[in-house]
């Protein structure tokens, strides 16, 4: 398949317009992980780039075992690539991960990333309010926290709300369904107004139904306050709503719609 | 910051299983408080004791009993600054027969001085005392009771009394048969042997040799009184006769010199704490001009040093065993800590992607145990010192409730469980209990921080 087919098939996206006015959140240059195993070196990434900009939705799709929460656990900082570099575009200019210190690094995270996890990870004995407060705790001192409680609280309460769990704030996560939980991982997520929010796989263990509005709920942030999104998923139709979807195959993203890559695997599963 | 006081809350203080370490701390610390006060009482008691049974200094001959020139040396020992008084005194071991034999140290004193260079007239008994502690083995004399007068102990070695034997018999109402033809020298022993092995108003005869000639030596005494010095060994083995008859009974005149042997002479100073400082007048500026200065220098600690070391070691190794129980307090902190970071292995991971540092999760961890410490600490203290507070008042409620003495006052003749805190008791109590339980909790706390985010998310 040549350039100039690949740019017939494929709808225009943002990475191709250079001009896009957006600002740029995320740059990632040529990440690549390795693991080294026993006796054989284990190649997970193999030179992944990917630019995200202020109020975009993202899609990673792949098949399971490809690399997708490795490549989120690197650029969320958690993890570090092999080669490679990860630059966050923040208000005061751009900030390369790989010299950062582990305290610079869980700053990053605390103020300007935000986690969703598959299986929702909230603290079991802590009420819902004081879930997604926690990131605000984790950033201030206590005396600094109770000068700030009533505002804290007020953006929890807010923030509760715009996932569409309103009135919940005692209620302790072990009594919600697990779409709800995943409403307050969100709310969480959001809690320090990040840049960029990352999701594992968000609906990956929710009904088909429960899955349809959580994706509504996506849209409806992206659409209103303009949150940007990375998601990893295996939900084809979730993939569809992003604005800019990548399909990674053998630890590169590769130049193929997301439509291709679901016929492949239909195509694979029927040969099977 | 923030999150960990508040999941510090939730964590440890929500829960019944940490109140167990808490209390381990607690009983450690209360444990070590109390026995630390009760033993160190104890000891002072001794102290005091031996303190004022043995005077503060003695000055005595390097070879066994052969100190001459003690008059000369008594002299020149009062002209020294912070001495009060000085005696000389004779000391041998002996055997007496009363209802069995027994060995006994032979204490000749000259009895006024010696009253003045110790504690003489504390520990000497009254008839009346003699007898109230002979009906009830348990009884102690008063706290507060006035030492004998002067008068008081001449008589107790007068010669009257001495004649009238059947008057002392009859005091404690026991008629004697035998008559004796020389008047005995009076002898006063312990309240132990008066317990045991002989009474007052008895004959005894104590049988010896003599450290100059170094022949047998055997002579009557009569039992005229006794003393409680509150040292068990010493109320049962000690006894006192005059000096001149100390002299006579080991045969102590020497020919050549002219002059009686004795063995040393006892000092009092006029506060204990100058002990060290007179000790060294009296080597440097005292014994080098003597006639025979062939002498050895003692303060009471110096000759008490076995006992008194033996009390403090008792002391050190009941606090190293109850030290024990704070170790065990520290390795319960560490356990509940370990299986919490084991149980909040997820959350650890949640907390780490929410942007918490390793230093804070270490932090995390410090912080619940240091709480855990310092509570238990607190309780333990307050505990501790309620009960030295009230030891006595709780110990007469058991007796009473139960007619069980657990400190039985014969033994060591105390009305009352004596106790003394000491700063630096407290030290041995606070030292350890924060150091094992800050080791307790830095152990799990560096494990939870090494803990990778990753590994801790999928963690089940
Ligand atoms: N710590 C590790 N040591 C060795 N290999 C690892 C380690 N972590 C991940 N891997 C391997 O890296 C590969 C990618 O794992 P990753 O979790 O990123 O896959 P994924 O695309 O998220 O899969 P899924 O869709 O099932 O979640 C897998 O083959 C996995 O076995
Ligand atoms: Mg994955």
């Amino acid at each position: 398949m040549s350039d100039l087919q690949a740019a017939e098939f494929r709808p225009a996206t943002p990475d191709d317009l250079p001009e896009d006015p957006r600002p740029i959140v995320l740059e990632a240059r040529g990440i690549s992980r390795h693991y080294q195993l026993a006796d054989s070196k284990l190649e997970v990434l193999r030179g992944i780039d990917l630019v995200v900009r202020e109020g975009e939705m993202v899609s990673v799709m792949g098949m399971s075992g490809v690399g997708k929460s490795t490549l989120l656990n690197i650029i969320g900082l958690l993890d570090t690539a092999s080669s490679g570099t990860v630059i966050y575009h923040l208000e005061d200019g751009p900030v390369e991960a790989s010299g950062l210190n582990e305290q610079r690094r869980a700053e990053l995270r605390n103020n300007h990333i935000g986690f969703v996890f598959q299986f929702y990870h909230l603290l079991p004995d802590v009420s819902v309010i004081d879930n997604i407060i926690l990131p605000a705790m984790i950033r201030r001192s206590s005396a600094h926290f109770r000068r700030e409680k009533a505002e804290i609280t007020d953006r929890a309460r807010g923030l509760l709300d715009r996932v569409g769990l309103a009135g919940r704030e005692t209620q302790s996560p072990g009594t919600l369904s697990g779409g709800e939980r995943q409403r307050v991982a969100i709310a969480r997520a959001l809690m320090n107004q990040p840049r960029l929010l990352l999701c594992d796989e968000p609906t990956g263990n929710l009904d088909a139904r429960t899955s349809d509005t959580m994706h509504k709920l996506f849209l409806d942030l992206n659409e209103r306050y303009r949150t940007t999104f990375l998601f990893v998923t295996h939900d084809p139709s979730l993939a569809r709503r992003a604005e800019v979807q990548k399909v990674m195959i053998d630890g590169r993203f590769e130049d193929i719609t997301l439509e291709e890559a679901i016929d492949w695997r239909i195509r694979e599963d029927a040969a099977e | 910051m923030q999150y960990h006081g508040f999941l510090m809350k939730r964590y440890i203080f929500r829960r019944l299983i940490p109140y167990a370490a808490v209390l381990a701390v607690a009983f450690g610390v209360f444990s070590l408080i109390s026995v630390l006060a009760v033993m160190e009482g104890f000891k002072e008691e001794m102290r005091g004791r031996i303190r004022g049974s043995l005077s503060h200094i003695t000055v005595f001959s390097r070879f066994s009993t052969s100190l001459i020139g003690s008059g000369e040396l008594v002299e020149r020992l009062l002209e020294l600054e912070h001495v009060v008084a000085a005696a000389p005194y004779v000391e041998g071991v002996a055997m007496y027969r009363a209802n069995s034999i027994t060995p006994c140290e032979v204490r000749g004193v000259d009895i006024l001085a010696e009253a003045e260079v110790g504690d003489f007239a504390h520990y000497l008994l009254r008839d009346s005392e003699i007898e109230m502690l002979l009906k009830d083995d348990t009884a102690a004399l008063p706290d507060e009771r006035d030492p004998l007068t002067t008068e008081e102990i001449t008589s107790i070695f007068s010669r009257e009394r001495r004649a009238h034997k059947d008057q002392l018999n009859s005091v404690f109402g026991e008629e004697r048969e035998e008559g004796f033809r020389v008047l005995p020298q009076p002898i006063v022993v312990g309240i132990e042997a008066l317990r045991r092995n002989t009474r007052i108003g008895d004959q005894i005869e104590l049988q010896s040799f003599s450290p100059r000639t170094l022949e047998a030596r055997v002579q009557s005494f009569i039992v005229v009184g006794s003393f409680q010095t509150g040292v068990f060994e010493q109320d049962q083995g000690w006894m006192f006769i005059p000096l001149q008859a100390a002299v006579s009974f080991f045969d102590l005149f020497d020919e050549e010199e002219l002059d009686d042997r004795v063995s040393g002479v006892s000092v009092r100073l006029d506060d204990y704490r100058n002990v060290d400082k007179v000790r060294e007048t009296i080597r440097e500026e005292v014994i080098p001009y003597l006639a025979h200065p062939e002498v050895v220098v003692r303060t009471w600690e110096d000759q008490r040093r076995n006992l008194l070391r033996a009390v403090d070691i008792e002391k050190r190794i009941i606090s190293v065993m109850m030290m024990l129980i704070v170790l065990f307090a520290g390795v319960m902190i560490f356990l509940i800590l370990t299986l919490m970071v084991i149980e909040k292995t997820r959350d650890l991971g949640v907390l780490r992607s929410l942007g918490a540092t390793r230093g804070g999760v270490i932090s995390l961890f410090l912080r619940q145990g240091m709480a855990l410490t310092m509570l238990g600490i607190v309780l333990g203290s307050i505990a501790g010192v309620i009960l030295v507070h009230n030891i006595n008042p709780l110990h007469d409620a058991i007796y009473r409730a139960t007619g069980l003495r657990l400190f039985p006052p014969d033994v060591y003749y105390l009305a009352k469980i004596p106790t003394k805190m000491r700063v630096s008791d407290w030290g041995v109590v606070l030292i350890p209990a924060v150091v094992f339980g800050f080791l307790g909790s830095l152990i799990p706390a560096l494990w939870a921080a090494r803990q990778d985010p990753i590994k801790a998310l999928h963690h089940e």
